[in-house]
């Protein structure tokens, strides 16, 4: 039973994104503390849009 | 002429061109500038997987290779008139080709950069060879630096041996310590760890960030179908997140986690490991062998072959290769299975080595399915959850 549950395939579709976070207010976002999900927040809101492709190696994180 | 197994017969390219598949050009290169290391970790997927190409190719890399590297380079950046790539030195151990060198080859693919494209030149490397002269060279030549360590202690290492058995960890601890001075900040990249479940996760991270790495990734050792994993690992994993997730000021950053958290607030992700993201890496082989990312040797020998070297061919060839086509579909190269998965734009499903079955191919689950729907979904929740409650207290 518990297979069943934890098996994804099972599972019905949702839709993306699976947590919406387009009505934070960007003033909110920018003040958040530097915490892993305030500064999460404040990339997700800088970097809209960016997306370069999925790369191996370290380099895609040398850049930001 | 592009070379490709029965493995990538399963993959129909025709429908995935229909579907709207369109080549995104490459913004990363990885040139292996040395094919052998001075170390024999017992996971590693160069030597101790089923492909053995390394025995017959040469030792370094070539001046005549990597010129002609940087050249299918620069001819790939103008053509899409890419405004940054990314070169990644890679082996192997790169170290082994010695820093001078190393240097000379960065200077050569600045050089033949067209104007108004910038380079990022990195290395990963497993510290034994990092002096404090190499870190001067290195940081002289802006080739920043990765680390290959699985945790900060002696016991945390036992994967990451020399050849005669002896543990590699006083050699790497010394080199990461010069790396993590004040004066190499510049160049220090950060830590790419392989997961050991032996390992207590909490313990591992808090090892590992004794060396204040900027950046840190937790790689799933490579598995497939046919090589299942042993053990385990999402809640090793879960244990990880949660540690660095509470800190109340963030400590580092952990390229997965930061990828399925930026994957589920409708982000892309930036790695090979979750999200649909367009694979859009190279590897350059010491012969001029243009190859899929070497991952893929983890499969079977010859699956990350294209049939293509940097001395005969322009780098856009390897977009008529159905793997690399099926690293660039998203949903469109998923297992149907996965389509119905309610994280499956989170997972991607998992990184494409591990997906792979000797009778199907790689249209399958990864062989880390369950584990990476244990970890996206708690990491799910507690987003979620604390979403709610700052919308809450929002003024």
């Amino acid at each position: 039973m518990e297979d069943a549950i934890r098996d994804p395939s099972t599972a019905s579709p949702m839709r993306s994104p699976l947590v919406d976070v387009s009505d934070l207010p960007l003033t909110v976002v920018m003040t958040l503390n530097e915490s892993v999900l305030g500064n999460a927040l404040r990339r997700l809101r800088t970097e809209a849009g960016d997306d370069t492709g999925a790369v191996a190696g370290w380099a895609s994180q040398v850049d930001e | 002429m592009i070379g490709h197994s029965w493995a990538q017969e399963a993959i129909d390219t025709n429908s995935l061109r229909a579907y709207g598949w369109h080549p995104t050009p490459l913004r990363e290169f990885v040139l292996k500038v040395a094919q052998r290391c001075n170390l024999a970790c017992d996971y590693c997927y160069i030597y101790t997987k089923a492909d053995q190409t390394w025995r017959d190719r040469p030792i370094v890399m070539s001046e005549r290779i990597w010129r002609a590297a940087a050249h299918r380079i620069a001819e790939h950046a103008d053509r899409h008139h890419l405004a940054s790539v990314r070169v990644v030195l890679h082996g192997g151990e790169p170290l082994l080709a010695g820093a001078d060198k190393l240097a000379e080859i960065a200077s050569t693919v600045r050089a033949a950069m067209p104007a108004g494209c910038r380079v990022k030149i990195s290395l990963q490397t497993n510290a034994v060879l990092l002096t404090e002269q190499t870190a001067a060279t290195l940081l002289e030549a802006g080739i920043a630096v990765g680390v290959s360590i699985d945790a900060g202690s002696a016991a945390g290492v036992q994967h990451r041996r020399h050849a005669d058995g002896r543990s590699s960890f006083a050699e790497v601890d010394r080199g990461l310590r010069i790396l993590s001075r004040p004066e190499n900040t510049g160049i220090y990249a950060g830590l790419l760890c392989v997961v050991d479940t032996e390992l207590d996760p909490v313990s591992c991270y808090e090892s590992l960030l004794g060396y204040r790495p900027p950046f840190m990734d937790f790689l799933l050792p490579h598995a497939n179908w046919m090589s299942p994993p042993q053990e385990a690992l999402g809640r090793w994993l879960i244990e990880v997140f949660d540690r660095w997730y509470e800190a109340p000021s963030q400590e580092t950053r952990i390229r997965i986690f930061e990828d399925i958290i930026r994957l589920t607030f409708g982000g892309a992700g930036r790695s090979e490991h979750v999200g649909l993201s367009p694979a859009a890496v190279a590897v350059i082989e010491t012969d001029g062998a243009i190859e899929q990312a070497d991952s893929l040797k983890s499969a079977y020998a010859g699956a990350a072959a294209t049939g293509l070297s940097v001395l005969r061919h322009s780098l856009d060839l390897v977009f008529q290769h159905p793997g690399v086509i099926a690293r660039q579909a998203g949903l469109a190269a998923l297992n149907p299975s996965c389509l119905k998965c309610p994280v499956h734009r989170v997972c991607g499903g998992g990184h494409y080595a591990h997906r792979f079955h000797a009778l199907t191919g790689f249209r399958n689950r990864s062989v880390y399915c369950l584990d990476l729907y244990e970890l996206i979904t708690h990491i799910v929740a507690r987003l979620s959850s604390d979403i709610q409650l700052l919308r809450r207290t929002a003024p």
